[in-house]
């Protein structure tokens, strides 16, 4: 019996690559037309060869990069190898229900934690002039004593700051002197935009927060300040003034918080100017302060939803915001069929249309996300692609459908 | 990806900046990640193995060679990282004659993601020893000798177990429908 050997075989591979030469293809057409056998045989070879080049791979966990980094050693665990794998990290992240995620009040921690390194020890700015130029002096004449009148600070909100008595527990709290030991802390001193933070009166007001303190604990919290998308929040009015706000400070006392800084979606969503603005809501922070509300930002789904363009505009919009403040609607969210539809395409672009926002506005239809049967309905592919439909999303405005549902 | 950031960024995890680290793990997670799901063919453990490789990586920077390229040499650690978790998994399925063929469709006759899914769950019965070379030959593209040296064996080995993951492939696809005589 003819069999395709492995010389005809590495032929077919490198056909399958566009790669054969015309001597394979001559090789191969001598050794197919001998037998009707054998090149049937070579057809289904490179029909499996060309299946394994388009099998599809899966995109990574978002989160790769905080679980690798939590479990170095010397960073909170002893040897890598007794260190939890990476699945077993993810768990534990997602048992964490206290989790209070949310992408503003994480970023507002984060500048918080800056705004308070930024300020301690001096950077070596414009504020710090006179202590260096009396520094200088004193090199240069060396016999000179350094006085008083060397040190000049010319900021005098810096000035205050220091003589802050909260700014000095704060400087004096073992947590804090740690979080200055660590180099992405002082990697994050660096950045412009953390500089110009300081000068805002809501952050250096975040700075009398415990709960402040307590975050600069996390190590969470110290990654997050290496990162970019973090810093540029920072120079955003809308995130300084969310600082302001007691709802996100509290959160900060949630180690939810500061994991999800880990979180790339959180990170990416803090991008937008959109997300940015939502914290300054009202409702939104209000939101925030909700049990269910921060254990849905611990969900991966609900996280991946908000790094959507979708997802981020909704959120701009006071209908959406208004339906956040409502209960049925929270606890909807601490439902995981909820969550995973959020992370679903169809359904971040169902919530973008005006009609769909519109119906969220309405009491009637929030009580019926409350029901389990549309919850699981929400899970259903075929559901979520009927609420990319403009006919459904129209529907969704009747005030009889709407009634019909909640009796359903 | 620019090589010379890579020993840059290595050169400074050496100095204990961990962040360095997080920039490279980064910047190779999808590749590693793709690599060991490759080998393994399930996303749990292929973000178990990526970790993994990491860490290793991240233990041994000091063996790291800056004159080669930084991928390849995580890239080895990743292959047989995900080969020692396939091998310890044992979840291969040796072939089994009596096993009843599944579906009398022939190969156009399937949609793409059955035939995705009916070669996926015959790579995932291969032994990891012969998945291994087979996935890395077809689908990563490498020669016989550069799998030899990342899977640590001789090219005639590569040469042979290719010969055979692909017999026994056949075979599996063609009690499960993927293509009939």
């Amino acid at each position: 019996m003819n069999v395709i050997d492995h010389q005809l075989q590495d032929i077919l591979a490198r056909r399958v690559r566009g790669k054969a030469s015309a001597g394979d293809e001559r090789i191969l057409a001598a050794a197919l037309d001998s037998s009707p056998e054998l090149r049937k045989e070579a057809e289904t070879f490179e029909r499996i060869f060309r299946d394994i080049t388009t099998l599809h791979v899966p995109d990574p966990p978002s989160n790769m990069r905080a679980s690798v980094l939590s479990a170095l050693p010397g960073r909170g665990a002893k040897k890598y190898i007794v260190v939890p794998l990476y699945s077993h990290f993810k768990e534990a992240v997602m048992d964490r229900k206290k989790y209070a995620a949310l992408v503003g009040i994480a970023a507002v921690a984060v500048a918080v934690i800056i705004v308070i390194s930024q300020n301690y020890p001096p950077p070596a700015g414009e504020e710090s002039a006179g202590t260096i130029g009396g520094a200088k002096k004193a090199e240069k004449y060396r016999s000179e004593q350094m006085g008083s009148g060397d040190v000049v600070l010319k900021n005098e909100s810096f000035q205050r700051l220091l003589q802050d008595d909260e700014f000095q527990k704060l400087i004096g709290n073992p947590e804090f002197q740690n979080a200055l030991s660590n180099a992405a802390f002082w990697q994050a001193l660096a950045s412009a935009e953390l500089r110009e933070a300081l000068a805002s009166q809501a952050v250096r007001d975040a700075l009398s927060s415990a709960a402040v303190r307590d975050a600069l604990a996390g190590q969470a919290m110290r990654d997050a300040l290496a990162s970019q998308a973090v810093r540029d929040a920072l120079a955003s009015s809308a995130v300084r003034e969310a600082l302001s706000s007691a709802a996100l400070r509290d959160a900060l006392q949630s180690s939810a918080v500061r994991d999800a800084l880990s979180s790339a979606e959180l990170r990416s969503a803090l991008k937008n100017a959109e997300a940015r603005e939502a914290l300054k809501n009202a409702e939104v922070r209000e939101a925030l302060k909700n049990a269910e509300v921060r254990e849905a930002l611990s969900s991966a789904a609900v996280r991946e939803a908000l790094s959507s363009a979708a997802m981020r505009e909704a959120l701009s919009n006071a209908q959406v915001r208004e339906a956040l403040a409502s209960a049925e609607l929270r606890e909807a969210l601490k439902n995981a069929e909820v969550r995973e539809a959020l992370a679903n395409s169809s359904v971040r672009e169902a919530l973008a249309s005006a009609e769909v926002r519109e119906a969220l506005a309405n009491a009637e239809v929030r009580s019926m996300l409350a029901n389990s049967e549309m919850r699981q309905s929400l899970a259903n592919a075929e559901v979520r692609e009927a609420l990319s439909s403009a006919a459904l999303r129209d529907a969704l405005k009747n005030g009889e459908l709407q009634s019909s549902l909640r009796s359903e | 990806m620019n090589d010379a950031e890579d020993v840059e960024l290595v050169r400074k995890c050496a100095a204990g900046n961990t962040l360095a680290f997080g920039e490279l793990v980064e910047r190779y997670t999808p590749q590693v990640f793709s690599a060991t799901y490759r080998i393994l063919w399930d996303r749990e453990e292929a973000a178990d193995a990526t970790q993994q490789a990491f860490l290793k990586a991240f233990e041994n920077l000091g063996s790291y060679d800056e004159r080669k390229r930084f991928f390849t040499w995580l890239y080895t650690i990743a292959v047989r990282t995900a080969l020692n978790a396939a091998r310890q998994r044992r979840d291969h399925e040796e072939l089994d004659e009596d096993e009843p063929s599944t579906g009398a469709l022939d190969h156009d006759g399937l949609e793409s993601n059955d035939r995705q899914r009916i070669i996926r769950t015959a790579l995932s019965r291969l032994p990891a020893d012969l998945r291994a070379p087979l996935v890395l030959f077809h689908y990563d593209d490498c020669s016989y000798r550069e799998i030899a040296e990342l899977v640590g064996t001789t090219e005639a080995r590569v040469r042979s177990r290719i010969f055979e993951a692909r017999k026994r492939m056949k075979k599996l696809l063609e009690r499960s429908g993927y293509e009939r005589d």
